[in-house]
């Protein structure tokens, strides 16, 4: 099983990229279990076709006592959707919350019924509390993956990242595992990211092009994959999915 | 509100690793390590134990200051005169809410200091058998070595902590016991070990849980090492004859067994539990699991007929379970119970009698049968010697 976190500033694109990797990894022959890390729950939209219950929101109405069909849905292809979901806004502990939804998941053995080749958890990478750091933590991922774009609020999310990944080092856990840069087509877009993503320890290991065909799989509540097989940009997400292989594969 | 709350779980964990030498840490701001040496460690006072309180604050928490915890158990491991054989780092609620990752501290800080180092996420808000569990694995996990041969008769006790068994003889008499029977103790998971003993606990052909604590050690051991175990303490002299019977059929056939386990059907229990039915008595025992499966193999050993159903206060095993043994997880569950069934005769710690309504005390006997992890150092002197052969199951 190899397990992967997808962490970036929020709204740069991480459930799309994650969506549509999860979409390439199943056409690729692998199971995939995507789980989405942020209060909004709406990782894997696009990749079950709706919004799915989260484990949160099953916790609050069912009382604590759920079971594993409460909190996993099937998606495209042979694609499994879990969303961690979060505290009603304003109250509560957004990171705590994730931790909650991954021991349930842990007690529930989520992992060993549904099996998965390949885990994807994306992660809301603006605050890296305790909770939100927990992907990285423990064996939950072995590698991390970071989207982000030139723009300095994305870089600044990025870093953060990256910091927390080094300050775990000791530790054994998730390794970086590079770059994703999401086009924003900022002017030197492709020199400042990999200016930066080098003064991390790391670099980009692949490009997704700003394409109009994303918003447009989207208005269908579909993956680029799904909608658009044949597009060029089916065709960037396959093969990030394949660099992302690379490097967990050594 | 009747009953202060149970043990919690990192008490439990303190219980289990209190007599091996090493440097137990609560990460806490003193209120968690308070209740444990307190209130639920009869041993505390008078003992050399290094159990420390973090002192944990306000910006410890919020900036996760990580670091100068390690450096404060740094400092106690310079200063500590005797060797230590390891170091526990356990969670209170504050960590848990903030995320603190107890196993990634302990691990950087064995990288540092070269002694083994555990993170266990204890949290409070679990019961104190959770932590024994946790505290039993993590030791086994670390220094039990895979055997080169078996001792033919060896046997390893699992669970045994003061919190289940109290101070006085009972530890003592359940091993007698065993020695009695021909067995050779390997080593007694968490009363009257060292980590020698532990080290040699796989050469075991058989397993005895004592308590709900050491059940998932003995699943474990049973996978890794395939040593069956036997769940069950003998109570009185009819539990003598059920748990030796019990071991002997475990050792011969290599097979696990719970004492006295009936494998009721839910119309059998049906039947027995109708207003109607024609058993002499309807008995409930509140409280350990194992002491109530224990107690109720006993009573069956000698009287058969009557009704026993257990109470599990500290969360329901099933494996250890019939078929209408019932979870209560808190004192409105226990009041409800009393309120809707009829009993005959409860059995329960001192403290619980109070949640029988007036209108049912007058029918209903009271047995009590103190419990620490409920009624603390209230009853903890009289516990009873529960394991000898005068020990009798009421009729």
């Amino acid at each position: 099983m190899i397990k992967i976190a997808i962490y970036g500033k929020g709204g740069i694109g991480k459930s799309t990229t994650t969506s549509n990797l999860s979409a390439a990894f199943s056409l690729m022959g692998y199971r995939v279990l995507q789980v989405g890390c942020d209060p909004k729950a709406d990782s894997t939209k696009n990749l079950a076709g709706y919004q799915i219950p989260s484990v949160l929101d099953q916790l609050r109405k069912k009382d604590n006592d759920i079971t594993k069909e409460d909190i996993v849905f099937p998606g495209y292809g042979k694609t499994f959707c879990v969303e961690a979901g979060g505290p009603t806004p304003g109250i509560g502990c957004a990171g705590r919350g994730i931790i909650t939804a991954f021991e349930k998941m842990e007690e529930l053995g989520v992992y060993e019924t549904y099996q998965p080749d390949i885990v994807l958890y994306d992660v809301l990478g603006d605050v890296v509390c305790g909770g939100f750091a927990m992907p990285i933590r423990q064996g939950y991922a072995d590698y991390v993956f970071i989207v982000t774009s030139g723009e300095a609020m994305a870089l600044y999310a990025a870093s953060n990242i990256a910091y927390a990944i080094n300050q775990f080092g000791t530790r054994n856990y998730a390794k970086l595992g590079g770059m994703i840069l999401n086009e924003r087509n900022v002017e030197n877009e492709y020199e400042i990211t990999e200016k930066a993503a080098q003064e991390m320890g790391s670099s980009i290991i692949a490009c997704i092009p700003r394409n109009g065909v994303v918003q447009k799989a989207e208005a269908e509540t579909k993956t680029v994959i799904e909608a658009f097989p044949d597009s060029e940009m089916s065709q960037s997400y396959e093969h990030l999915a394949k660099k992302i292989l690379e490097v967990c594969n050594g | 509100m009747y009953l202060p709350p149970y043990a919690p779980d990192y008490s439990g964990v303190c219980s289990a690793l209190f007599e091996l030498s090493g440097i137990v840490v609560i990460h806490d701001a003193g209120g968690c390590t308070g209740n444990y040496t307190g209130y639920d460690e009869p041993r505390w006072y008078g003992s050399e134990s290094a159990v420390f309180c973090s002192g944990l604050r306000e910006m410890d928490a919020v900036l996760g200051l990580d670091n100068e915890l390690m450096e404060k158990i740094k400092i106690v491991c310079n200063e500590r005169k005797s060797p230590t054989n390891f170091i526990a780092i356990l969670g209170s609620p504050v960590p848990m809410l903030i995320g603190s990752d107890m196993k990634g501290i302990a691990s950087e800080l064995e990288k540092q200091i070269h002694i083994p180092c555990f993170g266990l996420d204890t949290n409070g808000f679990h019961i104190y058998h959770k932590g024994i569990a946790m505290a039993e694995k993590a030791i086994a996990e670390r220094f039990v070595k895979q055997p080169k041969t078996k001792k033919e008769r060896g046997i390893n006790i699992l669970g045994m902590t003061p919190i289940d068994f109290s101070l006085n003889e009972n530890s003592e008499d359940l091993k007698k016991l065993l020695l009695k029977w021909g067995y050779d103790i390997i080593s007694c998971f968490s009363m009257g070990a060292s980590l020698k003993n532990i080290a040699e606990a796989a050469q075991a052909k058989i397993n005895l849980v004592v308590s709900q604590g050491g059940m998932q050690l003995a699943q474990w051991m049973e996978k890794k090492y395939h040593i069956p175990y036997v769940a069950g303490i003998a109570m009185g002299k009819h539990g003598e004859i059920c748990l030796q019977k019990t071991l002997e059929k475990a050792l011969e056939h290599q097979k696990s067994y719970i004492i006295g386990k009936y494998e009721y059907k839910k119309d059998t229990f049906e039947k027995n539990t109708a207003s109607n039915f024609d058993l002499p008595k309807r008995i409930l025992f509140l409280g350990e699991q194992v002491q109530g499966i224990s107690w109720r193999a006993a009573y069956r050993e000698k009287h058969e007929h009557d009704y026993i159903q257990i109470g599990c206060i500290f969360g329901r095993d099933d494996e250890l379970a019939e078929y209408g043994d019932i979870p209560l997880f808190d004192e409105s569950d226990v009041i409800k119970l009393f309120l809707s069934e009829k009993y005959d005769v409860v059995i329960a710690d001192p403290l619980f009698e109070e949640l029988i309504p007036n209108e049912k005390r007058e029918h209903t006997k009271f047995v009590k049968f103190p419990h620490i992890a409920v009624s603390s150092k209230i009853y903890w002197d009289s516990v009873p010697r529960f394991i000898e052969e005068k020990f009798e199951s009421y009729k």
